[in-house]
Parts: C-alpha cells; structure tokens; sequence
C-alpha cells in the first residue's frame, strides 16, 4: 500500500484520512458490494430476458458509476472538497441520486409514450373490428359462400367475440 | 369519447338523435363498458366502435373522430350519452356551421342566454367553469362562455385536426385550444341542456381538483407551443365516403 502510495498522492491521502476515521473503509466496501449486487442483478434479469438491453445498459452504467467514483476515492475527495462538501460518500450518494432521478424522468417518458401507443392500438382494433362486423353481418359462416374465400373466411371466427 | 356505462341512458339518446336528426349517422364509441352499453347502443340502431378497455373520454372521442375521417364525413357532431345534450338543437348548429363561412366548430353553450331553464351544472362547478372561461377567452381572444361542453360540431378540418391530435383526460377546454392554436375558427350558439337520466359524471368531486390542475398546467403549456404558421392543408374536397353517402354527418356520441 505504502508503495502504491508514493505513486498515487490521492491514493494515499485517502487511505490516511480512512485510517484515521474508523468506519470510512467499511462504508466503501458496502458501496462497492452494493454496485456489484446490483449489476449482478441486472445481469441476470437480462439473461432470462426478463429485462431488454436497452434499459439494462441505463442500471449497469449507474452501478458502473457507483463502483468508479467509490473505487476512486482521490477523485470523489477532490470533487467533494471543491463543491464544499464535508463528507465525501455524501457527494457520492448525491451523485447516484441525480442519476435515479434522470432515469425516472426518462422511464415516465417511455410511460407517457407507451399509453399514446396503447390507445392508438386500442382506436384501431375498435375500427377494425366494426369494420369486419359491418361487412360480415351474420359472422360464423353465414353469407361466405358469396365471399371469396380466404382471408376473409379465416377472419370470421375471431370478429365475433360472442 | 366515451359512453362509458350508460346502458340505462344510451338507447333513449341514439333514439332521440335518430327522431330529431336522422340525416345523420350515429357512432357510439363504447370506452369498454362492463354493462350492455354496446348492444343497447346496436340495438338501437347505432355504429358501435368497442374499445377493448377503458381509454377515458379523449380517447374514446377521438376514436369517433378517426372513424368520421376514414368513412369520409363532412360534418361531425359529439352528443353525450347520457341524454344531457338535447338533439333538437343539432340543426341549430349544423345551421351556424354552414351557414358562416370560415366556421370550423360550433360549441352549444348553457351560459349564452340567461334563462334560468336548463341544467347549468353545479354551483360549485360552475365556479370552475368561470375560471376556465375568463382563461380561454382571454387566449383566444374571442367569448368563450362554456368551455366545458362537449355538444359540439366540426367540419372535415376539425375532423381531421381531431383525428390527427386529441387532448386526453378532459379534452373540451384543450380541444378549444388546439382549435385556435391551428387557426381554425370556432363560435358558440346558447343550448338549453338536461340533467343527466342515468349514470355518473366522469368527474367526480374528489377529481374535480386534479381536472382543474391538470387542465391548467395543459392550457398553461400550449401557450409555449409553437403554432403552426400555416392552417393545416384543407381537406381537399374527398370522394364521396365508402359510406354516409345520403347522410353526409356523424353523430359521434360520448358520455361522460
């Protein structure tokens, strides 16, 4: 360590202050276990597909960051330092707090996006569906022998829920 | 939009539309009514769109509004359908339409005249309605007087506007908006309207505040849209429709 040290300043400033205040190094590592918990989880929800890439990369890159900026202790104690925060895992955690509240914002649009979708899906099978009972008054077989068959035919069964 | 659960009033209303209107076509948009709404709607000689699940009133109007677009309608009028908008008075605004040049919607309105007959709402609503009035009017620059009634008609550019974009929630006072934000022309005649027969109003009293919030940050916003410079393309004079050849009119019927 004390090699390391010699080498990288920041390193070593850190790892004095975290000897000198008892509790520092555990509060590290459980932001470590926690960024790494998490990623696994996301993992894993990804390989059942229970989860689509796209949203994966947005949770993976903010365990990324939680495990960058508690890894790099020299660079949260400088940005902390110079935003005037006393306690530096508090600058971390307002970090990662800013990143959850951007993606609730981002995933409230996808919500907004989806319900527009949802009812454009839901106008079209409602004039769809009044178009097929229209042309296809008896449903059920009645009149297809004036149809051409096909499409047509096929479709009666399921134009008429009842 | 909708008429969501309004089996009790639903058949008397497409019947009193096709008494006092029969030269127009009547559309029921059923907003997924868990009550027979739809086959009384049928039964009574109606158009019935279902929709598979409840959309809320924008929706379900605008799925009226997507069929008199695609069966190439020239006029369409939203009735409620829960009896409250009288159809004798559909002439009267079919009449002001046609009659002024220029006229995009005509909206029937309970405050033009200050006959005390007629359902004007409750005193605690019409308070709102007031505020929502002196908001509209002064954006619009011209008297809007009730800018929550849903007894209205448009021409095919109201049509297509509507179909094209249409305010959820609580549409009236958004739709206003959208109208005078794409340069299209609307006015209002005085209607005498009824208390509702059956059913309840989409609103209810604990939702009135979030009605009030939500239409104002709406309204509030649409200032801050950039109107288009130019009136949307006019409907260039359409084929006659696949259908309502005779009766070139919808009636899109809502409750709410």
């Amino acid at each position: 360590m004390t090699l390391l040290a010699a080498h990288l300043p920041h390193t070593a400033a850190w790892a004095l202050s975290a000897a000198s205040r008892p509790g520092a190094l555990q509060l590290e590592l459980e932001e470590i276990a926690v960024a790494v918990v998490i990623s696994a989880a996301i993992f894993e929800l990804v390989r059942r597909k229970r989860l689509m890439e796209r949203y994966a990369i947005l949770w993976l890159v903010a365990g990324a960051t939680v495990l960058v900026l508690s890894l790099a202790q020299g660079a949260i104690q400088k940005l902390a330092h110079d935003a005037g925060v006393d306690y530096a895992p508090s600058a971390l955690f307002a970090i990662a707090f800013l990143f959850v509240l951007v993606m609730l914002v981002q995933f409230s649009m996808t919500i907004s996006r989806l319900s527009d979708q949802n009812t454009a899906l839901a106008q079209r099978l409602a004039l769809l569906q009044q178009r097929l009972e229209a042309e296809q008054p008896g449903a059920h077989g009645h009149g297809a022998a004036e149809e051409p068959a096909g499409a047509a035919g096929a479709l009666s069964g399921p134009a008429d829920p009842a | 939009m909708p008429a969501y659960n309004e089996a009790g009033a639903v058949g008397a209303t497409v019947a009193g539309i096709h008494r006092y209107a029969p030269d127009f076509d009547v559309v029921v948009v059923d907003d997924g009514s868990s009550d027979t709404t739809g086959e009384r709607a049928r039964a009574a000689g109606a158009t019935v769109l279902r929709l598979p699940f409840n959309l809320g009133i924008g929706g379900a109007m605008q799925a009226g509004y997507i069929y008199a677009r695609e069966n190439g309608y020239e006029v369409a009028v939203q009735v409620d359908g829960d009896g409250q908008h009288d159809p004798r008075f559909i002439h009267e605004l079919l009449a002001r339409l046609c009659g002024e040049p220029g006229l995009n919607m005509v909206t029937g309105s309970r405050f033009l005249e200050p006959s005390s007959d007629g359902y004007r709402s409750s005193a605690a609503r019409r308070v709102g309605i007031r505020v929502f009035s002196r908001v509209v009017s002064l954006i619009t620059r011209r008297r809007v007087s009730d800018p929550t009634s849903g007894f209205r008609m448009t021409d095919r550019r109201g049509i297509m506007l509507f179909a094209r974009d249409y305010p959820q929630d609580y549409p009236e006072i958004e739709a206003i908006l959208l109208m005078h934000a794409h340069r299209l022309n609307s006015c209002e005649i005085p209607v005498v309207m009824r208390p509702r027969t059956s059913g309840t109003s989409a609103i209810s009293s604990t939702q009135s505040v979030y009605y009030m919030v939500k239409v104002l940050l709406a309204v509030f916003v649409a200032l801050f849209r950039t109107r288009p410079t130019a009136t949307p393309e006019p409907s260039a004079p359409e084929a006659p429709g696949t259908r309502g050849e005779e009766s070139p009119a919808a009636v899109v019927e809502r409750a709410s």
